[in-house]
């Protein structure tokens, strides 16, 4: 991806003449330019403590799918943005980027060499090329100690050069994030949000890292603060030549500040691209509906937003981990094309109704009572589900309308998992079936999305 | 380790808080008397003189009664008074002895075991819950079920064990008022018995031990220690450096509640049998239970200042906890 610079990176690298080699031609994607950080699907799960029942049992234990196949690269000087709803695995994924949590599986690479092999061998080394800002000012900061203690701690701890020379570049980083040096015997507690978040990025910033991983670093501000923090991180950038990996839920504060966004779902990358591509034409649903809920956002397209709970990483969803909330399911390809269109999304949330056990015989009678239709009992409660679901009362196809009539018999019988497998069986989405590939939106930008949808796009043309 | 701000609140909540002043009172009064000793005493706490036997406190009655008595080689009637003197303001035992002095001096041996037993406790019991909760796994699952096993135990029926296992060892140390011949009179030595303390200090550490496991796990968490580990420091250094100093205060507090509760069990072990030295408050309370029908103030007198210390310290304890709670703290600047 490195020759595709936009002018603004263009601009940066020229600051950083070691870091890409500008004669290098468009053909030859050189190897020879590694990015600074890389990562190679890789996964971190949390596995349950197994107790002695369960090990006598051999039981498998539980585990938690925190970051299950993540793979990018970061350039030099590039800010990357990863962003997600709280629980997709972002915080855990930077955590383990920096050697905080051993890996399950896969691959980091820092500067060409593996980043857990760097750890293993020295550790310290390792720490003044990669350092964290943390989201919580009221927690990053050891009460105990004051504004000097906490900024020269990182030069102690690397025995950087004499005393006085320590108390110097304490002072000088001090007064780079904005702070007064009359305040250097203050205690942690003693300052507001903002300047708590200017000591957390003075402190990251003391050992001279070429990466600095900022998690959430403004999601506990103001907005006025947000504003003053972000500019303040992006002058840094320019001045110090930093590589920033910015996780935040914040759309805004990630379109502000980033060149390319990786949007994470459930542990997994949804879409990857530069900002503008992916803030302009999100190519993954989950994308367009994150943008849709921005407050304030032009589009109202999708004022459902999103449809149900979202899963728990301990047990994810088959196939493409957002089935479970996508508007836009790609229905089962042995039914006609007009299926989709009118009954297809109303079926499917049938289905996922019926398996969240949010629909059994007993709802099913409440819809019915509803209704003034005085029918026939099994009749009216069929049709009520229909209704809630928005099924149309009968399908354009015909072995379709059989099989739905099926399992909503079996329905209002009482006999939910029966119903569920005839709808298993036979309405099943290729989304629930196969794990999308990541497939290129865009090649000459490098927009990305993991979605069966923009699979058979991209088959088509 | 104590900052400017930990000061400034423990002297607000002194200033404030009449009653807990009272138990610092109480307590520096205690220690005073044990580090004094051989001053405040107003006899030889060993002096025996079956002549002036039970003697009541002062003001308490007694009796005087004809008795003959064999002396200068005749027998002679003499009136034997036993009525309580400013000579022996709280009595003599059964042996004759101060009974003043002799509480005077039991104070050094409670305040000394509970302090030794105490720092003991604290330092073993620090260190293990720090590594237990630091560290986690199985460090952690190892030391909790030893610490429990410890806990199933009665306090008493362990030190009992270790006292019988190891026989009871003791160092006499010269008495630096004495030798240095401030005062004469005075027993030259003060008796340290090594076995109690470390038998009562292998039943304290594992509260402490559990206290500071929970306060790691609490503070492992916290950013900033994340931060110094992504900074290159070493374990050992981040727990004394962040974790440890986080952790302190509510450790502190429980270690001067179980101070008290180190009185307690020195005073039963001596009260036992298992002191090492009888000037001990305990050993006073068991002599004097022979006697409680008669002389009653034999036991009652050490056994109200073991009260009057324990209440002291308790105390204290209140005043800690209030003062160190950052709650509260805010308040304070």
């Amino acid at each position: 991806m490195s020759e595709r610079t936009s002018p603004e990176r263009q601009r940066r690298n020229r600051t950083a003449p070691d870091t890409e080699n500008e004669d290098e031609g468009e053909k030859t994607r050189s190897e020879s330019v590694t990015p600074l950080l890389r990562i190679e699907d890789l996964r971190k799960h949390y596995v349950d403590k197994q107790g002695v029942a369960e090990w006598v049992l051999s039981k498998d234990p539980g585990r938690v799918r925190a970051v299950d196949g993540v793979s990018f690269e970061v350039d030099r000087g590039e800010t990357v943005g990863i962003v997600g709803e709280s629980g997709c695995g972002k915080s855990t994924l930077a955590r383990t980027i920096l050697g905080l949590h051993e890996p399950t599986d896969g691959y980091i690479e820092f500067a060409g060499k593996d980043v857990h092999e760097q750890i293993a061998s020295d550790r310290k080394r390792f720490a003044r090329r990669a350092q964290i800002v943390f989201q919580d000012p009221s927690s990053c900061l050891d009460p105990r100690m004051t504004l000097r203690e906490i900024v020269r701690e990182p030069l102690d701890i690397h025995q950087v050069g004499a005393k006085a020379h320590r108390n110097e570049k304490v002072t000088e980083l001090v007064e780079r994030v904005g702070l007064s040096t009359d305040q250097l015997e203050r205690y942690a507690h003693e300052f507001s949000g903002g300047q708590r978040q200017r000591i957390g990025i003075a402190r990251a910033l003391a050992l001279d890292p070429e990466l600095i991983v900022l998690d959430e670093p403004t999601s506990a501000l103001d907005v006025s603060v947000q504003a003053q923090i972000l500019n303040l991180l992006s002058e840094l950038q320019e001045e110090f030549n930093l590589t920033y990996l910015f996780i935040s839920h914040d759309l805004s504060v990630i379109r502000y500040l980033c060149d390319r966004v990786v949007v994470m779902y459930l542990g997994q990358v949804a879409e990857t691209g530069p900002v503008d591509a992916v803030f302009e034409r999100p190519a993954h649903p989950y994308t367009k509906i994150l943008l849709e809920s921005v407050p304030g956002a032009r589009n109202r397209i999708g004022e459902e937003a999103i449809k149900s709970d979202i899963p728990s990483p301990r047990n994810p969803p088959r196939g493409c981990r957002f089935h479970t909330r996508c508007p836009v399911v790609l229905p089962p390809s042995k039914y006609g094309m007009e299926f989709e269109q009118d009954a297809w999304q109303g079926i499917f949330e049938y289905k996922l109704r019926l398996r969240s056990g949010r629909l059994g015989r007993e709802r099913a009678t409440e819809l019915a009572e509803l209704t003034d239709n005085d029918g026939n009992e099994e009749t009216t409660a069929k049709e009520a589900v229909r209704d809630s679901c928005s099924i149309p009362r009968v399908l354009s196809d015909s072995t379709a309308e059989e099989l739905l009539d099926q399992s909503l018999s079996a329905l209002v019988d009482g006999d939910s998992e029966m119903a569920l497998k005839i709808m298993n069986a036979d309405f099943e989405s290729p989304c629930e079936q196969e794990r999308p590939a990541v497939v290129d939106i865009d090649i000459d930008t490098d927009h990305r999305a993991a979605c069966l949808r923009a699979s058979d796009e991209e088959g088509e043309q | 380790m104590i900052s400017d701000r930990t000061r400034t609140s423990l002297k607000k909540e002194l200033r404030s808080n009449a009653v807990a002043t009272i138990g610092v009172i109480l307590l520096l009064s205690m220690i005073v008397m044990a580090l004094f000793a051989p001053m405040l005493a107003p006899h030889d706490p060993t002096d025996q003189d079956s002549s002036r036997n039970h003697q009541p406190p002062v003001f308490f009655g007694g009796e005087e009664e004809e008795t003959t008595r064999m002396i200068d080689g005749e027998i002679r009637t003499v009136t034997e008074s036993n009525v309580g003197s400013m000579t022996h303001p709280l009595g003599t035992d059964s042996n004759g002895r101060d009974v003043l002095s002799r509480t005077i001096y039991g104070a050094r041996t409670s305040i000394l075991v509970a302090f030794s037993a105490m720092l003991v406790s604290l330092v073993v019991g620090t260190t293990v819950g720090m590594v237990s909760g630091y560290y986690g796994g199985n460090t952690d699952t190892v030391l909790m079920r030893f610490v429990d096993i410890v806990l199933a135990f009665p306090a008493l029926l362990i030190t009992l064990a270790m006292i019988g296992v190891f026989g009871s060892v003791n160092v006499d140390i010269p008495d630096p008022l004495v030798v240095s011949g401030l005062v004469s009179g005075r027993p030259t030595h003060l008796t340290v018995p090594i076995t109690i303390t470390l038998a009562i200090s292998s039943v304290i550490w594992v509260w402490i031990a559990r206290v500071a496991r929970g306060e790691a796990i609490a503070a492992k968490n916290e950013e900033y220690v994340i931060a110094a580990r992504t900074m290159g420091m070493s374990n050992w250094k981040i727990i004394w450096k962040h974790v440890l100093p986080n952790s302190i205060t509510p450790i502190l507090v429980l270690a001067t509640i179980q101070v008290a509760s180190i009185i307690i069990i020195e005073s039963s072990l001596s009260f036992l049998g298992f002191s090492g030295t009888n000037l001990s408050w305990g050993y006073d309370i068991a002599a004097g239970r022979d006697y409680l029908g008669t002389s009653w103030w034999l036991s009652t007198v050490p056994g109200l200042f073991i009260v009057v210390t324990v209440v002291g310290i308790n105390l204290l304890g209140d005043l800690l906890r209030d003062a160190l709670d950052p709650g509260i703290q805010r308040g304070g600047l």
